[in-house]
């Protein structure tokens, strides 16, 4: 996989991951992302531009999420600053911008929070270290609070747990309040409430892919595997990223549920109103567009009458299915309580496997050898299956049985502790491509690491954002840009489809074996 | 007795502390990603434990003081018979700074001792697929517009 003529990339694609950088300061200070235009802003209920007094306005703000959020006033409060976060941000690690540690990031906030909201703050703010909220604070909240994927790798490393994305989605949603919004993430939003998903594919472009899919796994199989959308009566609806409708290697995890449900023979559907899993919502802190977001699904599974909700590959959308969902959207007490409500491929996957009624050919996967990235929002936000840690294992135990050759990255890099890809959070845009090729560094450094010693040349994702992330950055550190793959790529890989080619030539050497012996 | 076994340790562990407490005063100093995030609050709070520690080796070590009418002072201020309390400097110093302590202590980032089983990210139970959290208010009344 390591392209022959990047051979001569810098020195940063090698070395130990964890490697601390020089300090230096205002390193990042000019990565910022472009402003969210008037209509956009007006579309999601936000003001259209910076408002005027939109320092009493953003102080007001900032009152009213403390007063409703117990955890955003204790994360704010209860900082000691110990220093154990400040060296494990990818974007301080790639960069080496002091104001990428988690802790003078959140310091950022919190210096206006304690001038404003504690009496030591308010009388004493030297002493504290408190701050008024000027045109630079804002400015720098821009910049700063726009390198934080929401990853939340630092929180593990917090003695108190204070979760870095809570604060920088409180900062997104004060700068919405005020109008000064994000363009990439608020564009998004606009998207799926006007069409339905991120990448504003209509419902006719969609069935002419889904179509096409049909087609193409037919050609390759001899079978033909449905993807059928807006079928009624269909048992499980799924929702899945809208990359998912369109790239690579999106689209080959697509065909890979697709055929999981043929041959566990279920009746599935997807919808063109929630043809989208993912819900930028969270990105910026704002509960109601979240919502919103979320109710689209409970409303595609209402109408469509379907009995169970299955999240295809997508990461901090498996985060709001599984921690929110029911919150935002609930009780989803219509869809049917035998089954996780809402489940993830993965297990769904999984269950099959384990009951056996999959029959897969790991040797279609020879050729790859596989290493697996934990995308954050999955690893550190969520469960699957009914174990702690199933989120790790699920998908490990999906790819071991699809793949002889799998080999886990560095420990610290993996499982609880492993870094974002460098493009979640909102930042999955072409104006942030610098902090993203940076933050993408320590992963990329563990990914060599495997590369070199075990001989890895692909690593499967479970998250629409790193897929498309890596896609990108990875041509930079010398992989090549298909060195990413979907977990159910490598399923579809191997399945093989009952009366197939594929199964019957399977079925006749296995005869041949059988007399022979 | 008890106390004589235990009254040479005393020393050592006040010099342990001290040491320590020299050591993360330093850290803050020398560690540039630490010293870049701590503020004045942050040196003020290691000084204050630290003069503490080195005032009360100074009674121990130094200048020794009247301990038996110290314990006197202070039993006198439980069973609120008041005794006169030894006008020794650096006794004087040890308890001013101790009452200083005790009354920053619930005001500062000192209280950070319990305030680890006030974290949510540390004390919430995963079971959001099982048990539906109701939303705030707020929320709620959005999902009734739909």
């Amino acid at each position: 996989m390591a392209a022959d003529a990047d051979m001569k990339t810098e020195d940063f694609s090698h070395g130990d991951p964890l490697e601390m950088p020089a300090l230096c300061p205002g390193a990042m200070a000019n990565s910022k992302p472009y402003p969210a235009s008037p209509a956009m802003q007006k579309s999601l209920g936000f003001p259209e531009q910076l408002v005027d007094g939109w320092h009493d306005k953003a102080i007001a703000r900032l009152g009213e999420l403390v007063e409703g959020s117990r955890a955003l006033r204790v994360y704010l409060d209860s900082c000691v600053k110990c220093g154990a976060c400040t060296d494990k941000c990818h974007y301080f690690l790639g960069t080496g911008d002091p104001k990428n540690m988690p802790v003078a990031r959140q310091d950022l906030l919190r210096k206006v929070y304690r001038r404003h909201f504690t009496w030591t703050g308010k009388y004493l703010p030297w002493l504290v270290g408190a701050e008024d909220l000027t045109e630079e604070v804002l400015a720098d909240w821009n910049t700063y609070f726009h390198q934080c994927s929401q990853c939340r790798r630092c929180s593990v490393f917090c003695p108190y747990g204070i979760d870095t994305a809570d604060i920088s989605m409180a900062a997104r949603d004060i700068m919405d309040t005020i109008g000064l919004g994000q363009k990439y993430s608020n564009e998004i939003i606009g998207k799926v409430f006007k069409i339905g998903n991120n990448l504003g594919l209509p419902p006719k472009a969609l069935k002419a892919t889904l179509e096409g899919l049909e087609d193409d796994i037919e050609e390759e199989t001899g079978v033909r595997v449905e993807l059928p959308l807006d079928r009624p009566g269909a048992d499980i609806l799924l929702v899945t990223p809208s990359a998912d409708f369109f790239a690579s290697p999106h689209m080959e995890g697509l065909i890979g549920y697709a055929k999981v449900f043929h041959e566990a023979g279920v009746k599935w559907t997807l919808s063109s109103y929630a043809s989208e899993a993912a819900n930028f919502g969270i990105f910026i802190g704002s509960h109601d567009n979240m919502q919103k977001v979320a109710l689209r699904i409970r409303k595609a599974a209402e109408d469509l009458k379907v009995k169970r909700l299955v999240f295809g590959e997508c990461g901090h959308a498996w985060r709001v299915a599984y921690s929110f969902l029911n919150t935002l959207a609930g009780p989803l007490d219509f869809l049917d309580p035998a089954y996780p409500v809402p489940q993830h491929i993965c297990e769904f996957t999984f269950d099959l496997i384990e009951k056996d009624k999959l029959r897969l050919d790991k040797s279609k996967n020879d050729h790859i050898r596989l290493t697996y990235h934990d995308s954050c929002n999955v690893a550190r936000a969520s469960r699957m299956g009914s174990k702690p840690g199933g989120q790790f294992e699920i998908p490990r135990a999906v790819l071991r049985a699809v793949c002889n050759h799998y080999f886990d990255m560095a420990p610290e890099t993996t499982h609880e502790n492993t870094f974002c890809c460098g493009g979640g959070g909102g930042l999955l845009t072409d104006e942030l491509m610098d902090v993203r090729t940076k933050g993408a560094q320590p992963r990329m450094r563990a990914l060599r690491e495997v590369a070199d010693e075990h001989g890895v040349t692909h690593m499967a994702a479970i998250c629409a954002i790193c897929k498309t992330q890596f896609s990108k950055v990875m041509p930079k550190y010398g992989f090549d840009m298909e060195s990413i793959v979907s977990v159910h790529q490598m399923v579809s890989n191997a399945i093989v489809l009952t009366g197939s080619k594929q199964a019957e030539e399977l079925d006749a050497a296995e005869n041949v074996g059988a007399t022979a012996s | 007795m008890v106390v004589a076994l235990v009254q040479p340790f005393g020393a050592l562990l006040g010099i342990a502390m001290v040491a320590a407490l020299a050591a993360l005063f330093a850290r803050r100093i020398l560690v540039e990603r630490v010293r870049y995030i701590s503020g004045l609050s942050d040196y003020l709070m290691l000084a204050l434990i630290l003069a503490i520690g080195l005032s009360g080796l100074t009674l121990n070590l130094v200048a020794r003081t009247d301990i038996v009418a110290t314990k006197a002072f202070f039993l006198g201020l439980m069973l609120f018979d008041w005794k006169p309390l030894p006008a020794d400097p650096a006794l004087l110093v040890h308890l001013a700074l101790v009452a200083a302590l005790m009354v920053v202590f619930p005001f500062s980032k000192l209280l950070h001792a319990p305030g680890v089983f006030f974290s949510p990210s540390r004390n919430q139970a995963d079971n959001t697929r099982e048990k539906r959290h109701a939303p705030p208010a707020r929320l709620e009344a959005a999902t009734r517009r739909t």
